[in-house]
């Protein structure tokens, strides 16, 4: 029955595209398609926001020297490093001579700096890289992830739910906390695309809306790229690959399953290498916040933790202090905090520790989640110091979502727990679904939100690890995203399904019965011989 | 009569207002002087990248250190008439460029008060300079010789000197066998002509400065250990300051104010070994916080000293002076408050501090100038005794890592017999929040009372609650409406059960024969018989 209506609504709709063709070319009508509908409004707002004064960005922590070094580009130094947190620096060096800093770093951030760069170069010859153009290298594979998660919510339809869905979407992914990222060098910047590409792509090709071998490659670059970013998301790839090696499967085309098993393959072996070569980036910042925001922040006793890692137990006054807060930048840098601290905390004993103290590893998630929720952390100025705003402002415009996340999202592990159990209870029938038909097409839809979800609690989990509740490595972002994405999923088919049953109602009857009610009122009780 | 009266009303409306314009005028006057500095000090370049980089830095410092306050101001931002406001000017010429600024240069030539100059002659700028004999070497070893004491010897690649023999007793350069005067005053106009980054030159311009402002006071040398933080390697401070009191050395401690979890077990622990340190003869003095690490700007800043100061001084640690880099002194006296309210402090080194444009210093009451005990290694005196630098001065040596880097420094300053001063014997005041604290050779006090630094060891709070538990609004209400309701669910519950329980039997008793007791009792006796009773 129900099967039957779907049929019935697609041919309805059907027909309605068609009458559309006629009334104009085609272009006019594929801009109008909501999706494309969607990015449209999103180029005019990233156009907005992040390429017309006054810019907006995000400021720099120092973090990502040595990756715009290994595309020959430099700090100007006009900000003090106090100054650079708290307003956004468009304009950068780019580097004349020989690059002998001897700490430039290569990662998948490098092409498209370096794309940036040589489009800079193009465009003005003055030695100053201006940040906008790789905002602008990396909007554009923005809009294309927007593209394909739209084309997921929508099935490539128009119609009024169709509109309202893409609405939100814009309203969620547009938001400037999220797009602020773009003007800036963090990894956020890449891995905001690259995860949305990951799953969306998975998901379309459950739904067979774009050609399979385009879908597989944005999977498997998407994921290579995600993995060398740094070291951290390497471990991922392993995850990635199997994964993609499994995606054979859902086709019988013999080139669909060895690009599946050589890539799924490839991929493996990159990411594992990407672990041991590149360079273990855990800086002291971060090595930092994983004791002092992490384990002595929700130890029982500070000092106990301490002497688990043989550290001085002195070392609790520390205790919830981020880096730049207690300490002199001289002393964090002396041989004495080194030898005493530094040297004593590395990721694995901080996994042994946490596993040891479940307790604690739970109240750091539900910490967490609650800090993951802004999505911009507090102590990064999204203006430049020429615009007059004061050090550490972050701007308000279209942050509806980014609002509502931080001040009404409950932020805490528990209810990420329910969340998940209400998107696994949703979409675990397709997976069934697919695995009884023994079509594993099917199972996609499943397989992909599942990847998001997996990524985000990983990186949760790596978060915590490295570097306590303060996000200084991005991956409360991607666990942010996600969460955002798989909400925004749920959501589309939740008002898809809402849309389906409103139409099932045949309203001219409802409202005829309404208007018909005292009618009938009146008519009986004229039968019944009452006189007014 | 009645004119008179007239005649006098009359005059005494005339007398009262001017004085009172004439009083109004005079704290005008006083206002004006208060605000006004006491040394102008222009500046040509900073020259970065030449030896003469640190000179800025290094008469900044010195005058900071000499309790001067100063405004300084590049020769290119220079207004014309700015010299005239001074009692006293200093022009810093860094390097040969030509002067280009005709104000500064027209000025220059009218100026009528004491005058210092350092570094290259601009020609043509002072009529008296121009006839100084200077002798320009280049690649020259030299060391500068003051109050008896040799410094290191230094190699300068241009050294310039007046081409003078230096008296006895005089501040002076030596290059090999001959002694230059390390500067020459003519009238008003004292010339210095080389200075460079170092220390022997910066004590040298010391003494020229100190003569120059006509300082009479004796300098004072005193010690002190810097950067001690809560987690540093306290048992190190206790040994250091046991042999530092065994060998009569007096010493100060620096400790860096933390103001995050100050009621911890960890921070009690510290305040017991600064205790003890006192004990030692030891004094505290209290670093400034790093601007770096404080992201919240200066109004936080003050309000975290506060809370530091207060604590410490609950604790029973009495901090009486200030460490700090030069540069706090360029910053508006309003937002380094508490730290402008100590009387004495020590200026520590900081490079890179100075920054284009014009600005104006503030000053302590008492100041000392840190030298690292490298430095006092190096010089070498005429007696046995080590004698006295020209100015205050304080020797910064960072605390050992082990016992033989103790044995080391301790020997370094026993070898060099050093008079050192105790800390607490300066006259130090301050009054910060709730506390004013004095001391002088008589000891301590604390808001008036003397206080005993002798050492008691308190029991630290072993089972310290570190995770607070969270505050609720609205607790109470929330509180009492749960017993409310687990009475009301307890009593239902209870209600239920014996419901329950009733309602079984009643509903047994529907499927009960109403029978005598000997029947039920023996049911099974009776059934034979019944049997045998059917027809």
């Amino acid at each position: 029955m129900n099967k039957d209506m779907d049929i019935n609504a697609l041919q309805a709709e059907k027909k309605r595209n068609q009458s559309s063709l006629k009334m104009g070319p085609w272009s006019y009508n594929y801009l109008i398609k909501p999706s494309t509908l969607g990015v449209l409004v999103l180029i005019g707002l990233l156009l907005v926001v992040l390429f017309i004064p006054p810019v907006i960005g995000m400021g720099d922590d120092g973090s990502t020297a040595a990756i715009i070094s290994g595309s020959n580009l430099y700090n100007l130094g006009d900000l003090s490093s106090k100054e650079a947190l708290a307003f956004f620096q468009k304009d950068w060096g780019i580097m004349e001579y020989f690059n002998d800093t001897g700490n430039a770093q290569i990662t998948a951030q490098t092409p498209f700096l370096n794309t940036a760069r040589n489009l800079d170069r193009a465009y003005t010859w003055d030695g100053l890289f201006d940040m906008r153009f790789y905002g602008a290298v990396i909007a554009l594979f923005y809009l294309l992830a927007m593209y394909f998660l739209f084309e997921t919510v929508t099935y490539g339809k128009r119609a009024t739910w169709a509109y309202i869905i893409v609405g939100l979407g814009v309203i969620i992914f547009g938001d400037t906390a999220y797009t602020a990222w773009i003007n800036s060098f963090y990894p956020q910047a890449l891995s905001f695309f690259l995860v949305t590409i990951l799953g969306s792509s998975l998901i379309l090709m459950g739904q067979e809306k774009l050609n399979d071998y385009l879908l597989i490659g944005c999977f498997f670059l998407s994921a290579l790229l995600l993995c060398l970013l740094n070291q951290q998301y390497a471990l991922l790839g392993i995850f990635l690959g199997i994964l993609g090696i499994n995606l054979k499967y859902v086709d019988k085309k013999k080139h669909f399953q060895r690009i599946c098993v050589i890539c799924g393959s490839l991929l493996l072996v990159s990411s594992l290498a990407a672990f041991f070569i590149m360079p273990n980036e855990l800086s002291k910042l971060s090595t930092y916040h994983s004791m002092t925001r992490g384990v002595l922040m929700t130890a029982d006793n500070p000092e106990q933790a301490l002497e688990e890692f043989s550290i001085n137990p002195q070392y609790a006054v520390l205790t919830g202090t981020s880096y730049y807060q207690a300490i002199s930048p001289e002393t964090m840098d002396s041989q004495e905090m080194a030898a005493t601290f530094f040297s004593k905390v590395n990721p694995t004993g901080v996994v042994i520790y946490y596993l040891a103290n479940p307790g604690q590893l739970y109240e750091m998630l539900n910490r967490s989640v609650d800090s993951s929720f802004n999505i911009r952390p507090a102590w990064l100025g999204n203006y430049e110091i020429t615009q007059g705003y004061p050090p550490g402002a972050q701007t308000n415009f279209f942050t509806l979502w980014s609002y509502l996340k931080a001040n009404y999202l409950p932020g805490n592990f528990g209810f990420i727990i329910i969340w998940t159990g209400v998107l696994i209870g949703i979409y675990v029938r397709f997976f069934r679904k697919g695995i009884i038909e023994k079509n594993e097409r099917n199972t996609l839809r499943f397989v992909g939100l599942m990847t998001w979800l997996f990524i985000g609690l990983w990186e949760l989990y790596v978060a915590i690890i490295t570097s306590g509740d303060t996000d200084t490595l991005g991956h409360l972002f991607i666990f942010s995203l996600t969460f955002d994405l798989i909400s925004f999923v749920i959501l589309g088919k939740f008002i898809h399904w809402l849309e389906k049953q409103l139409r099932k109602v045949d309203w001219e009857a409802r409202k005829q019965a309404f208007l018909q009610r005292n009618k009938d009122k009146q008519k009986n009780r004229e039968q019944r011989g009452y006189r007014l | 009569m009645k004119r008179s009266i007239l005649i006098l009303i009359v005059l005494t409306l005339i007398v009262l207002p001017m004085s009172a314009i004439y009083g109004e005028e005079a704290d005008a006057k006083d206002n004006l002087t208060m605000t006004t500095k006491e040394v102008l000090l222009i500046y040509d370049q900073l020259a970065v990248d030449t030896v003469y980089r640190d000179n800025l830095s290094t008469v900044e410092t010195l005058l900071s250190g000499l309790s001067r306050t100063a405004e300084i101001v590049a020769i290119d931002d220079y207004d014309a008439g700015q010299m005239s406001g001074y009692q006293k000017v200093i022009i810093l010429k860094n390097t040969e460029n030509v002067v280009n600024n005709p104000g500064f240069m027209a000025d220059c030539q009218n100026y009528s008060g004491a005058l210092l100059y350092i570094g290259f002659v601009a020609p043509g700028l002072f009529s008296g300079l121009d006839s100084v004999p200077v002798s320009r070497q280049m690649g020259r070893t030299v060391s500068v010789n003051l109050n008896g004491l040799a410094g290191n010897s230094i190699w300068i690649a241009d050294l310039r000197v007046v081409d003078e023999q230096a008296g006895p007793g005089q501040t002076a350069i030596k290059v090999g066998t001959s002694v230059y005067p390390f500067s020459k005053t003519m009238d008003r106009l004292t010339y210095v002509p080389t200075l460079i980054g170092d220390p022997g030159f910066t004590l040298g311009l010391g003494q020229i400065l100190k003569d120059w402002f006509g300082l009479a006071v004796t300098a004072r040398m005193t010690l002190l250990i810097p950067d001690i933080y809560p987690f540093s390697d306290l048992n190190m401070v206790i040994e250091t300051s046991n042999a530092f009191y065994a060998n009569g050395i007096p010493f100060a401690l620096g400790v860096v104010p933390i103001d995050d979890n100050m009621d911890f077990p960890a921070m009690a622990r510290f305040y017991q070994v600064l205790r003890y340190v006192q004990s030692k003869n030891g004094t505290i003095i209290v670093h400034r916080p790093s601007p770096i690490t404080v992201s919240d700007g200066n109004a936080m800043q003050s309000e975290k000293m506060y809370a530091v100061i207060t604590k410490m001084v609950e604790n029973g640690v009495y901090p009486l002076g200030l460490a700090t880099g030069e540069s706090l002194f360029f910053d508006e006296v309003s937002n380094v408050n508490p730290l402008n309210l100590f009387s004495s402090g020590i200026i520590l080194p900081d490079s890179g501090i100075t920054a284009p444009g014009s600005q104006e210093t503030w000053a302590l009451h008492w100041a000392s100038l840190g030298i690292s005990l490298e430095t006092i290694a190096d010089t070498s005196s005429q007696n046995r005794n080590f004698g006295d630098y020209p100015i205050n001065t304080t020797i910064i040596m960072p605390l050992p890592a082990n016992e033989a880097a103790l044995a080391d420094q301790l020997g370094i300053i026993n070898n060099k017999w050093l008079t050192l001063t105790d800390y607490k014997r300066l006259d130090n005041y301050w009054t910060i929040g709730q506390n004013t604290i004095t001391s002088s050779a008589s000891g301590i006090r604390v808001n008036g009372l003397p206080v005993s630094l002798s050492y008691d060891e308190e029991p630290i709070e072993a089972d310290y609650r570190y995770q607070k538990p969270p505050e609720y609004s609205l607790e109470k209400i929330f509180t009492a409406g749960n017993t409310f309701l687990l009475t009301v669910v307890g009593i239902i519950i209870l209600l239920f059960i014996v419901i329950v329980i009733f309602s079984r039997r009643v509903y047994l008793n529907k499927f009960r024969k109403v029978v005598s007791n000997e029947e039920k009792n023996e049911p099974v006796k009776n059934l034979p018989d019944q049997e045998d009773n059917t027809p």
